[in-house]
């Protein structure tokens, strides 16, 4: 998708725009985000995590380019970040690397700036991040170990076993009116509790319980999240990434579990460590006499004006490359 | 070109070449097969891939700043558990488990080697590992160190070393451990545990109690009570030693590069029982002194990002890698001090308070009885000294006591705006997990400028 960078900016000036395209890409456990920007244009894409990582990138870096209309060439730099940032190598564009702790902060500063403290809910992994307001870098951090509690692989595996696709689990929660006991924290034993509560559930009343389960499954998650933030407590100021951020049941019952409202942005969060990553990269670029002493000599050159609008309406109607699949 | 002399007679030959053939084809059968007792790391085996690293006592160091670093290298590579069996089945030298931390002047006025409980997971630790949770149904979430030991020290229940000088204190999985130990056939002596949080009255009272425990220690050791005169001359050669490594860190501060984080470690670690070697450890510090001294007087110019590391390391060197690919040193350790021994009283006595204080400044960690509460002064004191910029709160995953200080930690230095970060991990030479090496980055760039 092509954004204005003033329109998903909540209050103030955008100052992040790069003279030359810079790219964030965000290879994560379950789905990969790029992030291109250029001047005051912010171009976004998604594609499923594929086996390879550096294909994923390359795929994300390739979509970006022709959206733009760009050359890979015209690439100032590269910041990569995500689970899968480790396996990135470019020979020919300059980049680095930076954990998504600093990214995702550094996102949500960007679209966000009052934020002071982001949730951040990944396939694999969840993180609470104390952000310094005034330059979006990070205070402090928790994230939890070697757990799928309270991460996106936990509500993944719930859908799976009601039988519902991912993106349906969110909303069909929200139908619930009495959220069934999920008490255990633990993926696997959680999923033996949803097991016994499904085997319960009368036939004629097999939705309704469905989403009560759902709802189950969102606060068990939720109070891990909780949990998680307890140790670095909340300020205002408070913002959801990450892929879960767009699980409208997550979002509600966070916010339920905190007594506080996320902040509303003008993009889709999942792309806040793609597009904290860009943020670095423009920096990087910005600080590098040899990268503008490229563009003086040879200034970048659009093969086509981009046209506004998603390329895609949404994240699941992005066609998938079987190449990448697991 | 000779023939070589036949080693048996041909059908013997023939024989042995069929069974070998029965062999190669049994062990190319099993390597198909899943191995479940992989090898453990083994020092000065490098194996590509491996996910096995030496243990930080094992490691060589690159580039060093001084042939005393390269020789304080092999000191400390020298100074195993082998080389101590080897001293006690050879040389009839005796030697105990444990003794190897603020005790070891009375172990080396007993001429009784310490083998210090870090050896239990220096080699096999994994090996151990699984004998704890397969032989012990110990739940492999529990805490990497206990099942560690109580592996060990199962499979060595009848090599050369058979008797722990144990110290009763918080841990209770580690009194477990030990209980264990003692029904397998070890011989243990427990020193009973005694705190000294409440400074003042009665002080004296506790010290007197902890004095004659050790005196009776001594008695177990070596068949009658240590030699006062020996001991004293040992906590004086000891605070020698200390003193040196002191004066090491302060300089180093200045010249944060030229000595690294492993190499200071080998610096605290030797400084109890000097590996073994005291006048060779001796040798290298003052060697290291005088270049060091001279090297400060033109202070490093390149920026670093001084740290401070309470608790232990993780196990393996990729955790020190990523803090020098960052610039970022290692300037306080607070789980081994340089605090010295009190020369002014009865060395028993000396002995007890040396322990006290080291409990008050929480050093030393639980298994002395070191307080979780007060840890926080002896970094404050770290801090204000080093003028370090982060804490890296470590602990071992699982457990409780650990858990506990670091959450004590995060919110005392939350409240005074002092960056922190909490590190779980366990005692295997393994590289630093995706977590905590994301971790650690993030924590580096928190704290870097240029980000």
């Amino acid at each position: 998708m092509k954004y204005k960078a003033q329109d998903i900016i909540a209050s103030g000036e955008w100052t992040y725009g790069p003279a030359w395209p810079v790219v964030g890409l965000d290879i994560g456990s379950r789905g990969s985000k790029g992030v291109l920007l250029v001047n005051d244009e912010v171009f976004t894409a998604f594609i499923p995590t594929g086996l390879y990582m550096q294909e994923t990138a390359d795929e994300l870096l390739r979509r970006l380019l022709e959206e733009t209309g760009l050359q890979r060439s015209d690439t100032a730099f590269i910041v990569g970040t995500g689970y899968g940032r480790i396996s990135l190598k470019y020979d020919d564009i300059p980049y680095q690397v930076v954990t998504e702790i600093s990214c995702h902060a550094m996102g949500a500063h960007a679209v966000l700036p009052g934020t002071r403290t982001i949730i951040d809910i990944g396939g694999q992994d969840s993180k609470a991040i104390k952000i310094d307001p005034r330059t979006g870098k990070v205070v402090e951090f928790v994230m939890n170990d070697k757990c799928a509690a309270g991460t996106g692989r936990f509500l993944e595996k719930a859908a799976v076993l009601l039988g519902i696709e991912l993106d349906e689990l969110g909303p069909i929660a929200l139908e619930s009116k009495d959220p069934a006991p999920v008490s255990s924290q633990c993926v696997v034993f959680a999923e033996s509790e949803m097991i016994s509560l499904r085997a319960r559930g009368e036939r004629n009343n097999d939705l309704e319980a469905r989403a009560n389960i759902a709802a189950g499954v969102h606060l068990s998650a939720a109070r891990r999240v909780n949990n998680l933030l307890g140790r670095i407590g909340i300020e205002p100021g408070l913002a959801f990434t990450g892929g879960v951020s767009n699980n409208p049941g997550m979002w509600q019952v966070l916010e339920t579990l905190l007594k506080s409202k996320f902040q509303v942005p003008g993009i889709d969060l999942i792309y806040a460590g793609a597009l904290g990553a860009a943020v670095y990269a423009g920096r990087h670029a910005a600080a590098s006499p040899k990268i503008a002493a490229k563009y003086h000599a040879r200034p970048f050159v659009r093969e086509k004006t981009a046209a506004a609008g998603p390329i895609a309406a949404n994240a699941s109607e992005v066609e998938f490359d079987n190449s990448l699949a697991c | 070109m000779n023939t070589p002399t036949p080693l048996m007679p041909d059908s013997a030959a023939t024989a042995a070449t069929a069974a070998a053939t029965d062999n190669a084809a049994a062990i190319a059968t099993a390597a198909r097969g899943i191995r479940v007792d992989a090898l453990d790391y083994e020092p000065g085996v490098t194996r590509h891939g491996s996910r096995h690293q030496p243990n930080i006592y094992d490691a060589k160091v690159e580039n060093p700043f001084s042939q005393a670093i390269v020789e304080l290298g092999e000191l400390a590579r020298s100074w195993n558990l082998e080389r101590i069996e080897h001293l006690v089945v050879h040389e009839g030298r005796r030697a105990v488990w444990g003794g190897a931390a603020w005790d070891s002047p009375l172990l080396r006025a007993t001429d009784t080697i310490p083998a210090s409980i870090m050896e239990l997971w220096r080699k096999e630790s994994h090996r151990s590992e699984r004998i704890a949770e397969d032989t012990f149904h110990i739940p492999s979430e529990f805490c990497s160190m206990i099942k560690t030991m109580i592996g060990r020290w199962h499979t060595k229940r009848d090599d050369p070393i058979k008797r722990i000088l144990a110290f009763s204190s918080g841990c209770e999985p580690m009194s477990m451990v030990i209980e264990h130990a003692r029904n397998i056939g070890y011989e243990v002596y427990t020193l009973e545990g005694v705190t000294a949080f409440k400074v003042g009255e009665g002080l004296e009272n506790r010290a007197k109690f902890l004095a004659a425990e050790l005196r009776k220690a001594s008695v177990w050791l070596q068949g009658k009570p240590v030699d006062e005169d020996r001991l004293s001359a040992e906590i004086r050669l000891k605070n020698a030693a200390l003193k040196k490594v002191a004066r090491i860190l302060d300089l180093r501060l200045k010249r944060p590069f030229d000595i690294g984080s492993i190499e200071v470690m080998w610096l605290l670690g030797g400084s109890s029982g000097y590996f073994g070697n005291p006048g060779k450890y001796f040798e290298i510090l003052d060697r290291l002194l005088a270049e060091l001294e001279e090297a400060a007087k033109t202070p490093e110019t390149r920026p670093s990002l001084p740290l401070i590391l309470a608790g232990g390391p993780p196990g393996g060197l990729s955790f020190f890698q990523l803090l020098e690919k960052a610039d970022a040193v290692l300037v306080g350790f607070v789980l081994l001090g340089t605090s010295l021994y009190r020369e002014d009283m009865p060395p028993l006595e000396s002995l007890a308070h040396y322990l006290f204080e080291s409990q008050l400044r929480g050093e030393l960690g639980e298994a002395t009885g070191a307080s979780a509460l007060l840890r926080r002064r002896g970094i404050e004191a770290l801090i204000e000294k080093t003028g370090a910029r982060g804490l890296i709160s470590s602990a071992i995953t699982a457990c409780p006591y650990a858990s506990l200080v670091q959450q004590l930690e995060r919110n005392h230095f939350r409240k005074q705006g002092f960056p922190i970060v909490a590190l779980e991990h366990t005692v295997h030479n393994d590289p630093t997990t995706e977590e905590q090496t994301m971790k650690i980055k993030a924590f580096l760039e928190q704290l870097s400028e240029s980000f």
